[in-house]
């Protein structure tokens, strides 16, 4: 009977003081960003900012006028060694930035220096054209880690591109955890004395048997992974204790997307795997391609000019709500986020386009306007021993939108980066409360259910809030959220489209 | 209803854990007090004696006990845990799968699928010999992320050696030393609950969990005048800010690192205070942030006496000699508050003068501060404790005029003189204008920094209005403070914000204390200019050509359409991405609903007719299949195959 009139009690305590306060989500796209420039111009409206502690962006100098230091000033964590341009050498870059440096995802050639001069012969999964006597032995391997150590080459943000193509070694080979066991070791040595974070990834894609599209899983056997330890998955990976790639520290997802109908699966199924690689220990983040890999591939671009218009076939761009929305969930999944693939140090005055005459004789038009030349004037020849110059991309100010996300982050959850995340219930236009998940399995429920996703971050008094819905329609929905700790407090407001609504609160 | 009788279910499964906990929590020696846990937890290791950079392991073993007669807190204790161990000091792990907050699911025998026992492993070893090789295991629910408490479930002890002759210099430096340690608990100056906590010193702490704004005060008696080192133990679930006071001066404020959790896992934090001979009261007063739960503090040091300024000698430019009638130097123990030790009385000369000036009190940081007509002026100046010429960490002004910076007045040549700004923003005049020296073996207090508006006027961050603060005249790193909370870091801070800014520096060993503050106002009818599309990018005009324009019907809405002129090819219908959307029509989109001003992107491709996905490649030489459709997509015109346009609104 006291039970049942303390519950009676705390119900109507709960009634009195329920608390439903209005939200604004921010708007994402910085004020006074004109992209009719038709130039890269992330800068000129950004604030100077830094990512937290622990957080990694990498983001090109995608303009002529934009330099290192202008790009540690807005949030850049580190600088790919292969894009220094003409500001200087490697080693100014070395002594000016220590520790800034991001290999760039060098090849298996590269990173080894193999010659990789013999036929192709394709042996036991790899070609003896670079591995003629095999894959390395356990000495070898660990030899080689300290040789890349010594050289200097093995910067803090480490990235491979070791997963395709000829030099192609498997990761399940043993050589790797040598090779790995002995460099992490060497990582974690420097680490111990200057206590800086290191980064160490096989590869900048992932490949791992959680795949939430695979019709032999049920939704069950995803979401009951939540609720186990790593060692009890039923699929394991290379990264697993006693792995072959169980000493990187590091497991970055690929954002190279395909059919638009797909994209919102995909991006749930990154989101997934970036959850799942946190529980198995790994830092994660996104290696991001700011266009779709295939959609397919004859979308044009245009660049108008005062003689006239300019059209390129090109590869689609992405929609800026996704590319926002990734660059933020980047940190909130994860803690990385790489912009790769950008063309670098382009023209503000969006001359010359490069042109190189294998690829872009079929791709390119050229529409003069009364009185214009009859050829495109402003072409710069790629491929026929001129000197190296700044050229123009027609995709230019793609990349923008996904620094925007990134900005975002560290405008609102990077204030609480050290918080604790929770999933919310929520309900949209008074419908039923779709209540979080107790095992936080919740992406794998929004994605079976194809719906939205309400999350937070708290950290002392502050939350920052948040909702996407991949999935979404265009319409204007009234949303309401539960607090996750509290219940009898709970925040609404208007949500509509896929890309990511946000919210800085004080609690 | 339902989500409410859950709320009460959490509510009192919250209750009833931190109930439990604060009932072991009383009795820290009762290590296997959790009866009524259903989990048995342990930790063992391979070496109980380690050397400082030796590798050693810690098994963490979870065993499920036989509970099958247990009916209490079913929703509190199961066989659902999370782990934290806490690390001593200098341990870092290099291996094992232990992690923070490694969960674990056990069930009992009989059902469906049983897990009985898990281990974790912890591999590590010590860069640093640690005050106590103590690591702590605690078990949380899976509630406990969200609610930060913890379950301790013992702790295990390895001895760290290190060679002889270290360990005798390190006691013998010890002995040397003056130390005393204080009870946050027995101070009777303070006004927060006394709490237990099994790993508080004395078993008990002074604060509370959600509260910030206590204070202790502490009743220290050093034998001899000087800098002494504080080393607080506190824990803390957030981030503290504290203030450091002695009798009630010399404030220092302190951002202290957050311990991690309210109870059971602590940090030590150590800073600077100068003392004089005898009983002082230190008060640590929480001013916000997190809550700061105080255990104790200890105090050590020998009473490093700084050396004590008696002289300057200056060198003064060629013009401007009145400049200098008026002009103070000024002494500092903790880098705010400055006394005049001697006030200059006549004119500069342009060649060397010298003034020699009766001062009996040391300080760690000493400066010349200009007249209220003076910007500096000076070439040179040197500050002397009797003969001997001081030397430390140089600290200056700003902003001055190009190439004429403080550093000129103290980098030991009369070649080059500064001067500060004077005229624009943040000019000044006076003793706002000031060169000194942080002494070095004295100094052990960072230089509170001076704010000024360096660029801008006012602020709208609708509008992206930026002003420029600058920092200067401090020592270390600087912080930001916007009405309390962290803004920034750095020399400079431009801000859209309005507000109350101060700003802080510290360099890991010390914290000066807040700037002076400075307003930054918002101008008036801030407010973002409306909304309009903007085409981000766009292709063949005649196979997709956007228009957006707003709806009348609903305000802040946006209708889409294309008024592309290319045709339908037979047998294929339009599939227009709008966002996520697909939607596949015969007719050219027609006032689509945007119901934002988020940005978007449309897609317009000629589809077969029913095509299910787009997710159809080329036909290879050896035929086609699900996947492989050589016409599931329409050529519209040369080189495209559909059209795609991007926009925003700003």
């Amino acid at each position: 009977m006291k039970k049942l009139i303390l519950l009676w009690v705390l119900l109507g305590t709960l009634t009195l003081h329920a608390q439903t306060l209005p939200v604004t989500f921010k708007n994402t796209i910085p004020v006074g960003y004109d992209p009719t420039s038709q130039a890269p111009g992330f800068m000129e409206v950004s604030p100077n900012i830094a990512m937290p502690q622990g957080h990694v962006l990498v983001k090109p100098p995608t303009k002529q006028s934009y330099t290192w230091v202008q790009t540690f000033a807005k949030g850049g964590t580190h600088y790919n060694r292969n894009e220094l341009a003409n500001e200087g050498s490697l080693a100014t870059f070395r002594s000016t930035y220590p520790d800034k440096e991001y290999n760039g995802v060098p090849t298996i050639p590269t990173i080894f220096g193999l010659p990789c001069s013999g036929p192709e012969e394709w042996v036991d999964g790899y070609n003896k054209k670079c591995w003629p006597t095999g894959p390395f032995t356990d000495a070898e391997a660990r030899a080689k880690a300290h040789e890349i150590w010594n050289s200097g080459n093995a910067s803090n943000l480490w990235i491979g591109e070791t997963m395709e193509n000829f030099p192609f070694m498997p990761a399940d080979k043993p050589m790797w955890h040598s090779f790995y066991d002995e460099l992490a070791g060497l990582y974690e040595a420097k680490k111990a004395q200057d206590q800086k974070p290191f980064f160490l990834c096989h590869n900048y894609f992932a490949t791992g048997p959680y795949y939430l599209g695979n019709t032999s899983k049920t939704q069950a056997d995803w979401e009951v992974m939540y609720s186990q330890d790593p060692s009890q998955w039923q699929m394991k990976t290379w990264f697993h204790p006693g792995g072959t790639l169980s000493r990187t520290n590091t497991v970055m997802e690929g954002i190279y997307f395909g059919a638009f109908d797909l994209n919102p699966g995909q991006a749930m199924n990154t989101l997934f795997c970036m959850e799942l690689w946190q529980k198995l220990g790994k830092y994660t983040g996104m290696f991001f391609y700011n266009h779709h890999e295939w959609a397919p591939e004859s979308f044009t671009d245009k660049v108008t000019f005062p003689e006239g218009t300019f059209f390129r076939a090109d590869k689609p761009v992405h929609d800026p709500a996704f590319q926002i929305l990734m660059g933020f969930l980047a940190h909130e999944y994860g803690n990385i986020f790489v912009d790769w693939g950008t063309f670098l140090k382009q023209p503000a005055s969006k001359k010359p386009i490069g042109y190189y005459q294998p690829v872009h004789q079929s791709m390119d038009y050229w529409r003069p306007n009364a009185g214009g030349p009859a050829a495109f004037p402003y072409y710069y020849q790629l491929g026929v021993g001129l000197p190296p110059q700044d050229f123009y991309s027609p995709l230019a100010v793609s990349s923008d939108y996904s620094y925007f996300g990134n900005l975002l982050w560290m405008q609102t959850g990077g204030s609480v980066a050290g918080g604790t995340p929770y999933y919310c219930s929520y309900r949209l236009d008074g419908n039923a409360w779709i209540d979080r998940k107790a095992s936080g399995c919740d992406i794998v429920s929004a994605y079976f259910a194809k719906r939205g996703i309400a999350r937070c971050r708290i950290s002392g008094n502050k939350m920052v809030l948040y909702y996407f819905n991949m999935y979404a329609d265009n319409l204007r929905h009234t949303i309401e959220i539960k607090h996750p700790t509290n219940p009898a407090k709970s925040y609404t407001g208007t949500v509509c489209g896929s890309g990511i609504h946000v919210v800085m609160l004080d609690i | 209803m339902h989500t409410n009788i859950n709320f009460v279910r959490y509510f009192l499964t919250c209750l009833l854990l931190f109930n439990i906990s604060h009932l072991f929590a009383n009795d820290p020696k009762s290590e296997d007090e959790a009866e009524l846990d259903p989990v048995l937890f342990s930790m063992s290791t391979d070496k109980s004696v380690v050397k400082v950079g030796e590798e050693f392991s810690i098994d963490i073993q979870c065993t499920m006990r036989d509970f099958s007669d247990l009916r209490l807190f079913p929703e509190a204790l199961n066989g659902d845990f999370v782990l934290k161990v806490v690390f001593p000091d200098g341990f870092v792990q290099t291996v094992g799968n232990y992690y923070h907050s490694v969960s674990g699911k056990l069930l009992r025998p009989g059902e469906r699928v049983t897990y009985e026992r898990v281990t974790y492993r912890l591999t590590g070893k010590f860069v640093s010999k640690p005050s106590s090789g103590k690591f702590m295991l605690l078990r949380g629910t899976k509630h406990s992320a969200e609610i930060d408490r913890f379950l301790y479930r013992g702790k295990l002890v390895i001895a760290v050696d290190v060679p002889e002759g270290a360990d005798k210099f390190s006691r013998q430096t010890a002995t040397q030393a003056f130390s005393q340690c204080l009870e946050a608990e027995l101070m009777s100056g303070a006004n927060g609950p006394i709490t237990s906590d099994p790993n508080a010193s004395n078993g008990q702490t002074r604060g509370a969990e959600n509260q910030y704004n206590h204070f202790v005060d502490y009743t220290v008696n050093v034998p001899s005048a000087g800098l002494y080192q504080i080393t607080l133990r506190y824990y803390s679930s957030a981030t503290p800010i504290v203030s450091v006071t002695v009798n009630g001066g010399n404030a220092q404020s302190i951002s202290l690192p957050n311990s991690g959790s309210w109870n059971i896992a602590y940090t030590d934090y150590t800073f600077a205070v100068s003392l004089n001979a005898g009983a002082s009261t230190l008060k640590i007063a929480g001013t916000g942030g997190g809550s700061c739960r105080q255990d104790k503090i200890c105090v050590t040091g020998e009473g490093q006496i700084c050396p004590v300024l008696s002289k300057v000698r200056l060198h003064w430019r060629t013009a401007d000699f009145n400049r200098l009638n008026g002009a103070k130097i000024q002494g500092s123990n903790d880098g705010s508050i400055w006394t005049d030790i001697y006030t200059i009385g006549v004119n500069a000369t342009g060649s060397w003068q010298e003034f020699t000036f009766p001062n009996a009190t040391a300080y760690q940081h000493v400066r010349y501060a200009a007249s209220p007509a003076g910007y500096g002026e000076l070439r040179e100046i040197e500050f002397y404790s009797g003969a001997t010429k001081l030397s430390g960490m140089p600290f200056g002004s700003d902003p001055n005029v190009a190439a004429m910076g403080w550093q000129y007045a103290i980098d030991g040549a009369v070649t080059a003189s500064w001067h500060g700004q004077y005229v624009g923003i943040g000019a000044h005049a006076g003793p706002s204008n000031f060169v000194g020296l942080s002494i070095t073996g004295c100094a052990t207090t960072c230089i509170t920094p001076a704010i000024v508006q360096t660029a801008g006027t006012n602020v709208c961050p609708a509008t992206n209005q930026q002003v420029t603060l600058t920092a200067s005249g401090y020592s270390g790193n600087v912080s930001w403070l916007l009405n309390g909370s962290a803004a920034g870091s750095g020399t400079t801070l431009t801000t859209v914000n309005a507000g109350t800014f101060t700003a802080f520096s510290s360099n890991g060993t010390c914290t000066s204390a807040q700037s002076q503050a400075l307003t930054v106002v918002q101008v008036a009818n801030c407010a973002p200019p409306a909304l309009v599309p903007r085409i981000s990018s766009s292709g063949f005009p005649e196979i997709l050509t956007l228009s957006i324009v707003a709806d009348p019907a609903n305000p802040g809405s946006w209708l889409l359409s294309d008024i592309g002129t290319v045709s339908l090819p037979a047998g294929y219908e339009w599939s227009y991405f709008i966002g996520s959307k697909w939607l596949k029509t015969g007719a050219n989109l027609t006032n689509e609903p945007w119901q934002s001003s988020s940005p978007g992107r449309v897609v317009k491709m000629a589809t077969k007719i029913g095509l299910d996905t787009l997710n159809r490649w080329p036909c290879p030489p050896e035929g086609c299949n699900y996947y492989y459709q050589n016409d599931a997509v329409a050529q519209l015109v040369p080189g495209a195959r559909g059209g795609l346009t991007t926009f925003i609104f700003n």
